[in-house]
């Protein structure tokens, strides 16, 4: 474990100096020019589109028409309302499993912590779309498996569960957005100082106590990361709302700005409509940072890190304790990664999609597979997104350290505006992204010619999935205390050595789990990829879309499970990596 | 005796004035090949998945091989548009030829970026270009689909009022997306096929966002009927589901154009293209890869399938008068009003 200690509460210092004369500007200078190259340009393009009569940003004229439908809609405050309490529901549901799940594998004595944040995590490497068409099949009211089996086991005479209703809808996004919630608070319960609590304890206080005056405040930062981060997702999500809440007529904001963009009768996206509505997001964002910043502020007197090495304590389970916490471990398995998993299984060995029976199981074959291995393109694919995907992970990973390490530790002017840029992109939809960036890289193509390439799709990947590696970064920058980093400057350490030696092994779990999130997301995220298509660009994503809207779900769920297994390989490989440099370090 | 002689000379004259057409075709395309040769490669934006322009793309180049044919495909919807646009106003090199429908053309026509083309003077037929802009290339065909295993062929919905049988109350699945409907108003009017949904609502239709599952959940049994496309319900019946296809009487469709980019940098290969997808060889290609068909183009089997049926369509100059249509109707189908 990384030798951090939290000792006791001290108040708020001073910022430390990062340095003497102008080139304390440089490191801001050269981050915020990377930032507004991937940040500002899309948003003013997004901007200048909401306000063109064509919506494209190269049209000429000005309109402010596009507002007026958007918030003029009639059923603008009905999606509102729906998109808020999804969102909110989603945001409740993973928040409150990922900080169970986060406090039992981190804090607790359980056994084979490694298997357990695999299995934690694993619910990531499925796609959304394929969660949700195996939701579908296991919950839909008609002849969805679980259904029928407890209708027949219970002698039911209707469906106890339908997926096609809000709650449905809030069950799979808040499952799917589990793991992500785990890896911005896992770090923070791991680097949490036993002292704290042992203190506490010592002074008399009870368990409520030490919660909301010792651990609340410590993990309030990671805490509200993740929270913000959730609620701005699951508001501009659309796999699963697009896929389980239509047949129940059950629309929110994003299925509205997909039928903008896709399925207007006009005939051509309406980007114009669509960016008028992302501002919503944008000034939802911006609000929620700014109380995120107020938050954390306060929360900062609580943050206690010296260079005295810990432990974190593990809070003994007891043999009941164990077996609740296991079995509630393996509910949440089998709900998230098991169930789904069976039912792709069975999609991808059906000639066509069907429910489970005995009648199908005859039916059953493995030549989807066999079909999946034997496309020429499945490996090229692969090829390109492997490189996609390591790319746009180490780029966030690194970009988001920058952002993070002068935000949160050196102060430097515009740090504000760094950190707000850096969070800006979650605001903005991977359509108007992808926009921005077919007419950037059109115009820079003599210069740099990677319109049609692998590249812009990594670019694009670098924009969506920095806010997640700036969040989580700084929930966990903020928890270490500077005065590590003020001893080592006060022995001679330049900046540049104290962010490689001390910095960097601190907040190195948390690189690493931004690293496997990213990678993770990257091998199949689609909106992006297929905006950017060229001609010889595909991704495994797009590769699985064109089976999809090709009407093939089988072959789909066939590299749908090939892609599960692959993200299962790195998770495994990440694990095994993790736990090879905790010991070294521990050595 | 004289009557036929008089039928004969008719004949002979037809097979003439047919084999003068296809004379000229040939020549066009000779001509064409040679000059999108000497241009480089043809790029086509389409919404076929790869495997299945794969096949377009060989029998293409089998019949010019010294043309060289790269296919992108787009996802549908409107995202072929917005592509043209895009690269047009940014000077990249943007399609040699796309297929659109009406919604996409119309707009590409008056931004400036679809080329006008002398179809005609190329050999083809008048009824295959409704508009300078464009060459018919196929069709959506809405068609209504069951599930044999659950519904008897007796049984079976055989037209749209069918489809407003109880009986199908929350068993019925429909594109949540009313192009289908639209396209029926060219027929029956826009009114009486807003009353008409609002009677289809009243059965309470499962909406889904694509035809392409909508076909796999009646496969599946999840629904009894739906109105879907003919194409996407093959992929299931191919692989043998349970399911079957009924057309109802008029059949709406969407024909889909081919449409030369006004900045195609290989324009002439754009046209060699279009005008061998117009040619019953290339028609019968593109048909037998994709189950789509030109119903205007004689020789293929969407053709001879949709033969002696009433078509219910908004021609190209209507396009914006449609969309306004299915506008209306998409509401109606998300409000699920029935009033």
């Amino acid at each position: 474990m990384t030798a951090v200690r939290l000792g006791t509460a001290v108040r708020p210092r001073a910022a430390a100096p990062a340095g003497q004369g102008g080139w304390r500007l440089v490191p801001s200078l050269l981050v915020g020019a990377v930032l507004v190259w991937l940040v500002v340009v899309p948003l003013v393009l997004m901007v200048v589109s909401s306000v063109r009569p064509g919506g494209f940003p190269l049209d000429p004229g000005f309109t402010l028409r596009h507002y007026a439908a958007a918030y003029g809609n009639p059923r603008f405050w009905s999606l509102v309302g729906t998109t808020l309490a999804f969102g909110a529901g989603a945001t409740a549901v993973a928040l409150g499993l990922g900080i169970g799940l986060a406090w039992l594998v981190e804090r607790s004595d359980l056994p084979g912590r490694g298997v357990l944040r695999g299995l934690v995590l694993l619910p990531m490497a499925t796609p959304p779309l394929l969660l949700a068409i195996a939701w579908a099949m296991l919950l839909s009211p008609r002849n969805g498996a679980i259904n029928l089996a407890l209708m027949h086991a219970l002698d039911l005479s209707a469906a106890p569960f339908d997926i096609y209703t809000l709650p449905g809808l809030v069950f799979v996004q808040g499952l799917a957005l589990v793991p992500t919630a785990y890896l911005f608070l896992a770090p923070a319960f791991a680097n949490m100082d036993p002292s704290l609590e042992e203190a506490a304890m010592a002074s008399g206080a009870g368990t409520a106590m030490l919660l909301r005056r010792v651990l609340l405040p410590i993990l309030r930062p990671a805490i509200l990361s993740a929270a913000t981060f959730l609620l701005i997702v699951s508001l501009v999500v659309f796999d699963i709302p697009g896929t389980l809440g239509t047949p129940g007529r059950i629309f929110v904001l994003s299925t509205q700005i997909y039928y903008l963009v896709s399925d207007s009768p006009t005939g051509m996206p309406q980007y114009g409509e669509v960016s008028a509505l992302a501002m919503l997001f944008l000034v939802l964002l911006l609000g929620l940072g700014w109380l995120y910043h107020r938050l954390t502020r306060a929360a900062q007197r609580f943050r206690t890190v010296t260079g005295k090495a810990f432990r974190p304590r593990l809070f003994p389970l007891g043999r009941t304790g164990k077996a609740a916490a296991l079995a509630a471990l393996a509910g949440y398995f089998l709900l998230s990664v098991v169930a789904p998993l069976v039912m792709l299984g069975w999609i991808s060995l059906m000639p066509y999609q069907t429910g489970i029976s005995a009648v199908a199981l005859k039916l059953a074959t493995l030549a989807n597979h066999r079909d999946f291995f034997a496309n020429p393109r499945v490996l090229h694919a692969t090829g390109h997104s492997l490189v996609v995907a390591v790319s746009a992970a180490s780029a966030v990973a690194l970009l988001a350290l920058l952002v993070s390490w002068l935000t949160t530790r050196l102060k430097l002017p515009g740090a504000r505006a760094i950190d707000a840029l850096a969070f800006v992109p979650l605001a903005i939809p991977g359509v108007m992204i992808g926009v921005a960036l077919v007419y950037v890289y059109i115009a820079l193509n003599p210069v740099l010619p990677i319109y049609g390439t692998i590249w812009i799709i990594a670019v694009a990947y670098l924009t969506q999935y920095l806010p997640f590696g700036a969040r989580t970064l700084d929930g966990v920058m903020v928890q270490i205390h500077p005065e590590i980093e003020e001893a080592a400057l006060a022995s001679g350490a330049g900046r540049g050595r104290i962010l490689r030696r001390i910095t960097l092994p601190l907040v190195w779990p948390a690189v690493a789990a931004v690293w496997i999130w990213v990678l993770a997301h990257a091998l199949r995220e689609l909106s992006s990829a297929l905006m950017l298509q060229g001609r010889d660009n595909g991704v495994i994503p797009t590769l699985l879309w064109d089976y999809w809207s090709g009407g093939d779900p089988t072959h789909t769920a066939a590299g749908g499970l090939w892609l599960t297994a692959a993200l299962v390989l790195f998770l495994a490989l990440w694990q095994g990596l993790a736990r090879r440099a905790g010991l070294e370090r521990a050595r | 005796m004289r009557f036929l002689a008089w039928l004969g000379a008719l004949a002979l004259s037809a097979l003439g004035a047919a084999a003068a057409e296809a004379a000229t075709i040939d020549d066009s395309l000779a001509k064409l090949a040679a000059e999108a040769a000497k241009a480089g490669s043809v790029i086509w934006y389409e919404s076929s998945p790869d495997d299945q322009a794969a096949k377009i793309v060989a029998a293409f180049s089998k019949r010019f091989p010294d043309v060289k044919l790269e296919h992108i495909r787009d996802t549908g919807g409107n995202s072929i548009g917005a592509r043209i646009v895009q690269e047009s106003q940014g000077g990249a090199r943007t399609a040699d030829l796309a297929t659109v429908g009406n919604s996409i053309l119309t707009p590409l026509i008056e931004r400036g970026l679809a080329a006008k083309v002398d179809w005609t003077g190329y050999g083809i037929a008048q009824k295959l270009t409704p508009s300078p802009y464009a060459l018919s290339l196929t069709a959506v065909t809405y068609v209504i689909l069951y599930n044999t295993e659950q519904v008897k062929e007796a049984d079976a919905p055989k037209n749209w009022d069918d489809l407003l049988n109880p009986r199908w109350n929350g068993k019925l699945g429909l594109w949540v997306r009313a192009e289908g409907e639209g396209g029926l108003a060219a027929a029956w009017g826009e009114d009486k096929v807003a009353a008409y949904i609002k009677k289809l609502n009243a059965n309470h239709p499962v909406l889904e966002k694509s035809t392409f599952p909508l076909a796999q959940q009646v496969a599946a049994g999840e629904l009894l009927v739906g109105l879907g496309i003919y194409h996407t319900a093959q992929p299931p019946l191919k692989r043998g589901a349970p399911i079957k296809i009924v057309f109802p009487n008029p059949v709406s469709v969407q024909m889909l154009y081919d449409v030369v980019p006004a900045q195609a940098k290989n324009a002439a290969g754009g046209k060699l293209l279009a005008l061998w997808l117009a040619t019953p060889e290339g028609g019968r290609a593109y048909e037998d890869a994709t189950d789509r068909g030109n119903p205007l183009l004689e020789g293929t089997k969407t053709e001879a399938m949709l033969r002696g049926r009433t078509l219910s369509e908004f021609p190209p100059d209507q396009a914006k008068r449609e969309a306004e249509i299915v506008e209306r109707f998409n509401k109606l189908l998300e409000s699920g009003a029935t009033q």
